[in-house]
């Protein structure tokens, strides 16, 4: 966790709903304010931008560039959405506009296999999680979203909802097939 | 587990299989302190916000994309710098971050293997970020795959720094590192194993020097110029029938270019729910006259990325303008339509039994008047489509359909699509397995045009901006305005002009020189090769290439299948020409025993001539860096050289043409409607024609070599006005009665 004197994410996380809208509303005049929101968010913009860019580099300067759209935006947010669909959407369109710019998608960490290893990669995978992430990767790319929006920016199937533009009930069905077709391989992967 | 939860032991477990690297504490406080550094700057008096207005939902779907010929690849604008409003133009490379020095590269840089070459022609580096403009350049086009089943080499350049570190290509370089190995695993799109691969070249930089031009991209609507200079500009929502949409037009950002304006804005709308505004075609500026303002895409600039678009409530645009005749101000146009969204009071159902298994392609014919709201419309049939689903034929008299929503009750689908044409509506539905038996087809929404208008704003330029010269090239033999009082062709000229047209249908004609005595000589045929005397005439069908002779119109076909670019050689004993027998490259067929001899292997040579002693062909090529190549190659050996560059030549295609004596190559310039002629032994290039019309889609010599004959699009003649230009004594004469692309002119 990072050093700061204002909340960390433990803290942000027990933010309410309704805290969250007064947050909203005074961050259009109190710097304090908007920092809050940023550190509630930060990491998940990040790692949902990450999790589509694979470069550190890439994803810092789109992360950066989500916030900045949305303190520029700011003051145009309805307060009756959500600020997580709010947000995430500006993030998938900073992504989608990176990806319509770049001639290919080739991922840069491949530059991981010459040897250079990327310095800041500290996760340890176990097997478990290794034939997850196999079974992930075969998903279609519209599963993989579901899966990056519920777990790695932990937003709400309604949040889902207005960031993919569909229903609530259709998110959550495909939610649930997905990840019974998960759960049902690492059976079969464990027997 | 639960229907939608997981044990939190396998939610974390997903989140480990995404491999998600942890957020740098530095970067988290870094962008901590830029926004709300931001912050405390948007509060400061005069800073440029976006005007405020509730913004609403809409979808844009202008595209402003211009083509760029040949491999030219740089690094993407940044928004961030935008956002700073510390923005510099850098023509030929767009907007950059001006905050901190700019760096350029020391000089251009390549490297040729196999035929190959890979050049780095420019970089511009700056704090933020790194862009380099690399070229790739004689690749054979057997090195890319045929159809789209095979995936080329996708990996993208990188740059690796003095320390060993590889980066990202974007990516800022540090501020001490002046020098970089630029590396291209593999020719992007190629084949493995086709072409040389692991491209690396050393790169260094230089701080740009004082000529290096950086225009300051500048607010249209907040004074931030020298006192007495100020900008006039309005904005205006166009009324609309419907009470309460609104949108408006308006230029933000102006760039002063040398010999124009580069306007930078948006369309913005404030609409309810359920409504979006489409643009439905192109912009039209008038100046205060009222005559049209030609205009450009810019290529190296991309609409500023407005925080706006992210939400699809805003459509940035670019355009570029030439101040030539002027008069201020001007006024943007942009048509468009809104889109309402209808819900039914009570969904529409349908049913339809399509079956136990349901073939593909197998259709349902229904015929179906439905009234929906106050549109009436015929599901016209169903057809189950090879995408585990079906598509749905509407129609419909009413022209404000829009679009209706279809959906299969109980049936959750995965995909879909849509489109048509007036009066027809297609909608398909896509699932993970085609639903069967009674389908109940369900309508709950449509989407009716609510009203078009045109959004429209003016503008005006800072008075005290000095355009470069406003009259036409002195240089150049004769621009628009001359071009329409030359003379006819004199009535005495006997001659003939063979012209290829696509309306009605593709042909090619043979008329005489006072356009009298046209008839079709090849029907079904676009492009044809006047033989040196003008007597015989080559051009390629689906037999083979087929040569006709003009006098008695005997006609010999040699089979086989033959790609375009046919040239007569000096004693026309040999035809050249691209692609043959199912090959790539420039071949040459010997008229006298039928031989086929194949020189090169690119496949998308065009070939300019021959040398008058038959022994070289000239032909042309995109090069490396945004241009063309002109190369020779040696008819015995198949040795090629490269002769020069065609300075400003035509991206698309430069339609270069050697003349008859072997000294002179003409082509088409970069706006596709001007005209040079370049010395074959080097020398800058002279412009001829001052961008006569709207294009030049036609470029020959004379049998003799006395003439250009070209062929001019114009509003008047959209298939090609045909001239005759004598460049030496800058004469020149329209040839009346006969249109269309010129591809022989013989005057004996």
């Amino acid at each position: 966790m990072h050093d700061h004197d204002v909340m960390d994410s433990s803290n942000l996380t027990a933010i309410t709903a309704s805290d969250e809208v007064q947050l909203i509303r005074s961050a259009q005049h109190d710097p304090g304010s908007f920092g809050i929101l940023y550190r509630r968010y930060v990491e998940r913009v990040f790692r949902y931008v990450y999790s589509r860019v694979g470069s550190v580099p890439e994803a810092e300067d789109l992360t950066a560039q989500t916030f900045l759209s949305a303190l520029e935006n700011l003051p145009r947010f309805r307060n009756n959405g959500s600020f997580a669909a709010w947000l995430f959407t500006i993030a998938r369109s900073k992504v989608m506009d990176y990806f319509r710019r770049r001639r290919f998608t080739q991922r840069i960490e491949n530059l991981a296999d010459s040897g250079k290893q990327d310095p800041l990669s500290e996760i340890v995978h176990s097997e478990r999680v290794t034939a997850l992430a196999k079974f992930i990767a075969e998903l279609s790319e519209e599963e993989r979203e579901l899966l990056r929006l519920r777990f790695l920016c932990e937003v709400t199937y309604s949040e889902i909802a207005q960031v993919l533009h569909r229903s609530e009930s259709a998110v959550k069905k495909a939610a649930q097939r997905t990840l019974a077709r998960l759960h049902a391989q690492m059976e079969v992967f464990y027997e | 587990m639960s229907e939608h939860e997981l044990p939190a032991q396998s939610e974390e477990d997903i989140r480990r299989a995404f491999n998600i690297p942890p957020v740098r504490s530095q970067f988290i406080d870094h962008l901590e302190a830029e926004l709300l550094n931001r912050w405390g700057q948007k509060r400061l008096p005069g800073f440029h916000v976006f005007r405020h207005r509730a913004v609403w939902t809409m979808i844009p779907l202008i595209v402003l994309v211009t083509a760029v010929v040949g491999m030219l690849i740089w690094g993407p604008q940044r928004v961030y710098a935008a956002v700073q409003h510390l923005l510099g133009y850098i023509p030929g490379f767009g907007l950059v971050d001006t905050h901190a020095p700019v760096r350029v590269l020391a000089q251009p840089v390549s490297l040729t293997q196999a035929g190959v070459t890979v050049a780095v022609e420019q970089a511009v580096l700056t704090a933020t970020e790194t862009r380099i403009k690399y070229g790739v350049s004689g690749v054979p086009l057997s090195a890319y795959p045929q159809g789209e089943a095979v995936l080329g080499c996708t990996d993208t350049p990188y740059v690796i720094l003095p320390d060993g570190t590889a980066q990202a290509l974007e990516a800022p370089i540090p501020p001490d590192v002046n020098e970089v190995t630029f590396v291209l695993p593999c020719i992007p799109n190629t084949l493995p194993g086709s072409v040389p691969s692991n491209w690396r070249l050393t790169l260094r930089f230089v701080p740009a020097p004082p000529e290096f031009t950086i225009l300051p991209v500048m607010d249209a609507t907040t004074p931030t110029l020298p006192v007495g200079h100020t900008p006039t500009t309005s904005s205006a929502s166009t009324p609309q029938s419907h009470a309460s949409a609104q949108a408006s037009l308006m230029v933000e950002k102006v760039i002063e270019t040398a010999d124009g304006y580069i306007l930078l804005g948006a369309v913005r709308s404030d609409l309810p729910e359920g409504q979006w505004l489409e643009i439905t075609g192109v912009p039209v500026i008038t100046d205060a006259a009222g005559n049209k303002v030609p205009y450009s895409y810019p290529s190296d600039v991309q609409p500023l990325n407005d925080p706006a678009s992210d939400l699809g409530t805003a459509i940035p645009w670019v355009l570029q303008i030439r101040g030539n005749n002027i008069e201020f101000p001007i006024t943007l146009e942009f048509p468009c339509r809104l889109i309402t969204e209808v819900a039914l009071p009570s969904p529409l159902t349908i049913p339809l039994d399509v079956g136990a298994a349901p073939q593909i392609g197998q259709t349902w014919t229904l015929n179906r008047e439905i009234t929906v709201d106050r549109f009436n419309v015929r599901l016209v049939s169903v057809t189950a489509d090879s995408h585990e689903g079906y598509t749905f034929l509407f129609e419909t008299t009413d022209s404000n359909l829009y679009d209706l929503n279809v959906e299969i009750e109980g049936a959750l689908a995965v995909g879909g699509g849509g489109g048509g044409e007036t009066g027809r509506l297609m909608k398909s539905l896509s699932f993970t397995q085609r639903p069967v038996g009674i389908l109940n087809i369900r309508i709950s929404h449509l989407w009716v045009i609510a009203a078009t208008q045109r959004l429209s704003t003016t503008w005006s330029p800072l008075t005290a901006h000095q355009l470069s010269t406003q009259v036409p090239n002195p240089e150049a033999c004769f621009n628009a305005e001359t071009m329409a009082t030359l003379p006819y062709v004199p009535s005495s000229w006997q001659g003939t002009v063979i012209v290829s047209r696509l309306n009605p249908q593709a042909q090619i004609v043979q008329a005489s020189l006072d356009g009298t005595q046209q008839h079709v000589i090849a029907p079904g045929s676009t492009r044809a090769a006047l033989s040196p005397k003008g007597d015989s005439l080559a051009y390629v069908t689906e037999e083979g290439i087929v040569i006709q002779n003009l006098g008695n119109h005997e006609i010999r076909v040699i089979p086989g299948q033959f790609g375009g670019s046919l040239s007569w050689s000096p004693d026309a004993q040999r035809i050249a020409g691209v692609n043959a027998a199912g090959q790539y490259g420039i071949f040459v067929l010997d008229l006298t025993d039928g031989q086929i001899r194949r020189l090169s292997n690119l496949g998308y040579e065009s070939i300019a001539g021959w040398s008058p002693d038959g022994t070289r062909l000239y032909y042309a090529i995109p090069g490396p860096a945004e241009d063309f190549l002109l190369k020779a190659i040696e008819v015995q050996s198949g040795t090629s050289t490269d002769v020069f560059a065609l300075e400003n030549a035509s991206r698309k295609a430069p339609m270069a043409v050697l003349s008859p004596d072997g000294q002179w190559v003409a082509y088409r310039g970069r706006d596709n409607n001007s005209l040079y002629l370049k010395p074959l032994k080097g020398g800058p290039a002279r412009l001829i024609l001052d961008q006569p019309g709207l294009a030049i889609n036609g470029l020959v010599w004379e049998t003799m070599g006395r003439f250009l004959g070209v062929s001019l699009i114009t509003t008047e003649t959209p298939e090609g006005r045909l001239y005759l230009i004598a460049p030496d004594s800058c004469t020149a004469y329209r040839i009346p009665g006969v249109s269309g692309a010129l591809n022989g002119i013989r005057i004996p």
